[in-house]
C-alpha cells in the first residue's frame, strides 16, 4: 500500500481514537505506532487538573511533536480535554524564563550565573535563620510540583533546617477535604476510586463544575448517565446552572455557604423514611457533638436524629431558597435508588466551614452505607494535578509529615526522624504557619512585627492566588523573595531572584492524583536555556547549606535523582496507612496505570478499595494497623482503635460574609474549561487566549435589568476590601442575587482576589475564596477589554506602588 | 497543519444521520464506528488548533445529534516548528 505521510498520520490518530473507544479498526495494522513521523513516545501524565490523565508525549528532533491520551490509561481511556492538548504550546512560548535572575539595587533583573545565584539564596537564607531563627525563612510550594520535589523540600525544611515554616497552595484548594476526612476517618484521601462511578445508580455533584473543571471525569459521568437514563440518576447541588447542573435530574440551588443545612435535611429525610443502613449505623458510625466545655462527645443515634429534626425541608428551603420538594427528591435517590458515589471540589472546599461541610457529606454515606463498596463513596476531587500526591500525601504542610502524619505526633515524628538517620528530637513539635499566617507574618529585615523574613516560592502564584490579595503584596516584597517558576507572573514581579524551571516533561517525576493513583512521567525533553528542575535547585541549595546528607540527590543524572528522591519517599511512609513502598520507579515505568495506595509491597496490585478486607491489603497487616480477623469492614485510621467513622452533629453556619443592605449580592468565583488557575500557561495559548480572553461579571437578567446593565457593560464590583472594574455577562446561569466572577485573568482590574475574603476555616485555615459580599456599579459602555492580558518581562514593573 | 484522531460520541440511533452530515466538512474523514453506532471514529485536519475548535464548533451546532466530541490524538508538529522559530534564544 503506497500511503502518503499525510494519511499515515490520519491512519495513526484514527487508530488510537479506535483503540480508545475499544472499536476494532483495520487501519491499525497499516499505520502502526512506528509510522508516525516522531522519534519515540513517552508515557507520562497531563500537567493540569487533579483527574491524572495519561498520556503519551511524542518527541521529534529533541521537541514535543504531539500528544495522545492514553488509552490504557484508567483515569481518562485516552481522552483528553483542550488543556491537556495545549499544554505543550506553553512549553515552547517566548516568554519561558530561562536563565537565573537578581533584582538589582536600581530595581531592574540581571542575568546571573546557577553558582552566583544558589550561593546569594543560601548565604541569605543561613543568615538570616542565624539572626532570627530557623523559622525565619518558609517554604511556599505547589500542588504542581512532583511529588520527589515537594518531599525533597519537606525533608529539607523540617529534617534540615528544624523548622515547619512550609505550607503550599493546596492550603488554598482541599485542606477542608483533608480536615473532612481525617477527622471523619482518621485518615486522609478517599475510600474509592474513580471506576466507583461507572458502578454508581446515583451521582451527588456538590459544588463542583465538573464539565469545566474536570471534564474528562465529567464525560464518565455524563456517560454513565447516557448509558442508562431511566434509573442512573444525577443530583447537582450548586447555586448556579452551570453545564454540570444541566445534566443534573435534581438541581439543589442553595444559597453560597448554606448547603450544611441541606446536608441535613437530606439525613433527615433518609432517617425518617427508614432508609438508614442499619448495619453502618450500628457498627461503623459513632455519633459526635461538641459540648459545652467545647470537647467532642459521643452521642447515640437517636441524639443525632432528634438533632437534625430543626433541619425540615421547609426550614431549609426558608435558610437556603433551595426548594425543598428537590431536597426530599435527593434523599429519595440516595436512600434508595442504589449506590450513590458523591464527587466535590472547591464550592465545598473554599470556605470558613469547609470541613463541617466534608463531614456532612461524609455523614450522608455513612448512615447510608454507600461507602465501601462497588459504587459507592464521599470522594473529593482535587483541583491541581499533585495536590494529593506531592503535598497531600509527602506532608508538605506546616502541619505534616510524610505519610499525612500529624507533625505534633510525638510517635510519628520518631518514625520520620528514623527514617531520615536524623537524631531523635531533631523534628520541631510545633506546627509552622499556614498559608494566610505565614504571608500575613512576612515582612522586612528590620520589622519587628514580621518573624518570616525570607521565603522560597515554587510554582504558584501567590501574588494572584491569594484571597484579598493586595493585603499580602507589600509583605512579599519586603521580604527576600525567591520564585521559582517557568514564566514571569504578578509574583515574580514582587521577587528579589527568580530562578528558571523546568516544564514537567522537561524533568518527569511522579505525580498522584484524586484516586489515590501515582503514575509515572518520564523525562521528555531538554528544558530551555538554562532552566533546571525544582529537584535539583532544592538539592544544590541543601549542598550549599551543608545539609547534602539529609538531601544527598544533588548529581546531574536528573532522572536518578528524582529516582533516589522517590525511594526515599516510599522508605519513609512504609509502615504507614498511606504506604506506597510497593509502588517502584520500575513498574511505574512498566504500568500503564499506575498504581494506587495502599501498596504496601512490590507484588500489591495496588487498592481500589480502602477498609474493606479482601480489597485493602492493610485490613491483614497488624504491623501497619491492628484489624479485628472478623471485621469485613473496618476503618482503621479510627483514633479509639473501634474501626468506626465519626457522624459529627454540627451545627448549622453560613457564609462568614452574608449579603447585607450595603453589600447586597454574593460573589463566587471559579474557573472555566480553557483556562487555569492565574492563566500563566493557558493565557500563553493564543486559541485559549483568544477564546477567552479576559475575565468578566457573570449576572443575572433581573439584576441587570435593576442596575440598568446590559451585556459588555462595565461594572464596578466592590467589596470590604477592593473593586475589581468587568465587562457584564448578563445570563440565567446565576440565580437572582448571586455574581460569578472566574479568577484566571492577570489584569490589575480584573484580579478578583483583590475583591475576595481571606477569612479562612478555624479547623483547616482554608479561606473562603467562593463567597463574599458585593455591591456593583454601572460604570460604561461596553468596552473592548479582550487584551489578553500577561506578565511577559520580568521587569514589567508592579501596576500598583507596593 | 493539526491532525486530529477524535471520537464522536452521538444519540443512539442517529449514525447515518450523522455520517451524511459529516460530508458537508471535507476536512473530517470518517473510519469507523462503535457496534451500537453511538461512537464514530474520525480525524479532523485543521488549520491550527484554533481552527480545530471551529471545526468542531460548527459540526456540533451543525448535527444536532452529535453529543460530544472528544479528541485523543493531535499531532502538531507543525505548529512547533513554528513555535520555536518565534523563540529568542
Amino acid at each position: 500500500m503506497n500511503l502518503t505521510r499525510r494519511e499515515m498520520i490520519k491512519l495513526t490518530a484514527a487508530g488510537f481514537a479506535a483503540s480508545a473507544l475499544n472499536i476494532p479498526f483495520a487501519g491499525s495494522a497499516v499505520a502502526s505506532e512506528e509510522a508516525v513521523d516522531v522519534d519515540k513516545w513517552i508515557k507520562g501524565t497531563c500537567r493540569f487538573c487533579g483527574t491524572g490523565c495519561g498520556v503519551y508525549v511524542g518527541v521529534k528532533n529533541g521537541q514535543v511533536s504531539a500528544i495522545r491520551g492514553n488509552p490504557a490509561a484508567v483515569t481518562n481511556f485516552g481522552f483528553l480535554c483542550v488543556k491537556g492538548f495545549k499544554g505543550y504550546m506553553s512549553m515552547y512560548h517566548p516568554d519561558r524564563l530561562k536563565y537565573p535572575m537578581v533584582r538589582g539595587a536600581d530595581g531592574a533583573f540581571s542575568r546571573v550565573t546557577w553558582d552566583q545565584a544558589l550561593d546569594l539564596v543560601a548565604g541569605k537564607f543561613k543568615e538570616l535563620q542565624q539572626k532570627h531563627g530557623k523559622d525565619s525563612v518558609a517554604f511556599y510550594g505547589s500542588g504542581q510540583c512532583m511529588t520527589e520535589e515537594s518531599y525533597t523540600f519537606n525533608k529539607l525544611w523540617k529534617g534540615g533546617f528544624r523548622s515547619n515554616m512550609l505550607d503550599g497552595n493546596p492550603r488554598l484548594c482541599m485542606a477542608s477535604a483533608v480536615g473532612g476526612y481525617m477527622s471523619t476517618f482518621g485518615t486522609d484521601e478517599p475510600a474509592g476510586s474513580y471506576a466507583d462511578i461507572e458502578e454508581a445508580r446515583t451521582l451527588f455533584i456538590v459544588g463542583s463544575n465538573m464539565s469545566e473543571c474536570h471534564p474528562i471525569l465529567f464525560r464518565r459521568v455524563a456517560r454513565q448517565k447516557l448509558k442508562d437514563p431511566k434509573n442512573v440518576k444525577v443530583i447537582v447541588c450548586e447555586p448556579r446552572l452551570t453545564s454540570t447542573a444541566r445534566v443534573a435530574d435534581v438541581w439543589l440551588p442553595a444559597d453560597p455557604g448554606t448547603d450544611l443545612a441541606v446536608f441535613h435535611c437530606i439525613a433527615r429525610e433518609i432517617i425518617k423514611n427508614h432508609w438508614e443502613d442499619k448495619f453502618f449505623v450500628n457498627n461503623l458510625c459513632r455519633f459526635m457533638v461538641q459540648g459545652q466545655d467545647k470537647k467532642m462527645q459521643a452521642v447515640d443515634f437517636n441524639a443525632y436524629t432528634q438533632f437534625l429534626e430543626q433541619f425540615t425541608p421547609d426550614a431549609v428551603e426558608k435558610i437556603t431558597r433551595c426548594p425543598a420538594q428537590n431536597i426530599v427528591e435527593a434523599a429519595r435517590l440516595i436512600g434508595t435508588n442504589g449506590p450513590t458515589m458523591s464527587l466535590w471540589t472547591m464550592g465545598l472546599n473554599q470556605r470558613t466551614r469547609g470541613v463541617w461541610a466534608n463531614n456532612l457529606m461524609h455523614n450522608i454515606h455513612l448512615i447510608t452505607g454507600n461507602i465501601c463498596k462497588q459504587g459507592a463513596d464521599s470522594f473529593s476531587i482535587t483541583g491541581q494535578p499533585n495536590a494529593c500526591g506531592g503535598v497531600r500525601e509527602t506532608g508538605s504542610l506546616c502541619h505534616l509529615l510524610p505519610g499525612t502524619r500529624l507533625i505534633v505526633d510525638e510517635k510519628a515524628r520518631a518514625a520520620v526522624e528514623k527514617s531520615w538517620g536524623l537524631p531523635a528530637g531533631t523534628i520541631d513539635p510545633k506546627p509552622g504557619f499556614h498559608t494566610m499566617k505565614m504571608f500575613g507574618n512576612m515582612g522586612a529585615e528590620d520589622d519587628q512585627t514580621k518573624p518570616v523574613k525570607a521565603a522560597l516560592i515554587s510554582t504558584t502564584n501567590p501574588a494572584q492566588s491569594l484571597p484579598n490579595c493586595h493585603k499580602y503584596l507589600k509583605n512579599m516584597k519586603d521580604a527576600f523573595l525567591v520564585v521559582l517558576d517557568i514564566f514571569p507572573t504578578r509574583t515574580t514581579q514582587l521577587a528579589d531572584v527568580i530562578l528558571p524551571a523546568a516544564f514537567i516533561y522537561e524533568k518527569g517525576g511522579v505525580f498522584g492524583c484524586s484516586e489515590r493513583r501515582s503514575q509515572l512521567t518520564s523525562k521528555c525533553v531538554e528544558p530551555p536555556g538554562e532552566a533546571k528542575p525544582d529537584l535539583w535547585i532544592g538539592a544544590q541549595l541543601a549542598k550549599r547549606m551543608g545539609l547534602e546528607k539529609v538531601i544527598p540527590w544533588n548529581g546531574d543524572d536528573i532522572p536518578a535523582m528524582y529516582k533516589m528522591a522517590w525511594d526515599d519517599y516510599r522508605n519513609c511512609v512504609k509502615d504507614t496507612e498511606h504506604t506506597l513502598y510497593g509502588i517502584t520507579y520500575d513498574r511505574l515505568l512498566k504500568l500503564e496505570q499506575g498504581l494506587q495506595w495502599p501498596c504496601p509491597t512490590e507484588q500489591s496490585p495496588g487498592t481500589a478499595i480502602r477498609y474493606v478486607r479482601g480489597k485493602d491489603p492493610l485490613m491483614d497487616m497488624p504491623e501497619i494497623v491492628n484489624v479485628p480477623p472478623t471485621a469485613l469492614i473496618y476503618f482503621y485510621g479510627d483514633k479509639k482503635h473501634e474501626g468506626k467513622a465519626n457522624v459529627f452533629l454540627r451545627p448549622y453556619k453560613g457564609a462568614e460574609e452574608p449579603p447585607d443592605k450595603e453589600y447586597p449580592f454574593f460573589l463566587t468565583t471559579g474557573r472555566v474549561i480553557e483556562q487555569w488557575h492565574t492563566g500563566t500557561m493557558t493565557m500563553r495559548v493564543p486559541e485559549i487566549a483568544r477564546s477567552q480572553p479576559n475575565s468578566y461579571l457573570e449576572i443575572n437578567p433581573k439584576d441587570a435589568e435593576a442596575y440598568k446593565i446590559k451585556n459588555g457593560d462595565l461594572v464596578k464590583v466592590i467589596s470590604r476590601r477592593g473593586f475589581n472594574i468587568l465587562p457584564a455577562r448578563v445570563v440565567k446561569m446565576s440565580l437572582p442575587g448571586i455574581l460569578f466572577v472566574p479568577w484566571f485573568d492577570q489584569d490589575w482590574e480584573r484580579m478578583i482576589n483583590r475583591v475576595t475574603i481571606d477569612a479562612f476555616d478555624a479547623g483547616s485555615f482554608q479561606p473562603e475564596f467562593k463567597i463574599c459580599a458585593v455591591r456593583i456599579e454601572r460604570v460604561g459602555d461596553p468596552r473592548d477589554v479582550a487584551d489578553m492580558v500577561i506578565i511577559s518581562n520580568v521587569d514589567t514593573p508592579f501596576p500598583i506602588k507596593v | 497543519m493539526i491532525i486530529s484522531g477524535a471520537a464522536l460520541f452521538v444519540l443512539p440511533g442517529s449514525f447515518e444521520t450523522v455520517l451524511a452530515g459529516l460530508h458537508r466538512y471535507p476536512e473530517v474523514t470518517f473510519h469507523a464506528r462503535s457496534e451500537a453506532g453511538d461512537e464514530i471514529v474520525v480525524t479532523i485536519e485543521a488549520d491550527n488548533t484554533h481552527h480545530l475548535e471551529f471545526l468542531c464548533a460548527s459540526i456540533k451546532e451543525g448535527i444536532p445529534e452529535v453529543v460530544d466530541i472528544s479528541h485523543v490524538y493531535m499531532n502538531m508538529e507543525d505548529e512547533v516548528e513554528e513555535m520555536l522559530k518565534r523563540r529568542p534564544d
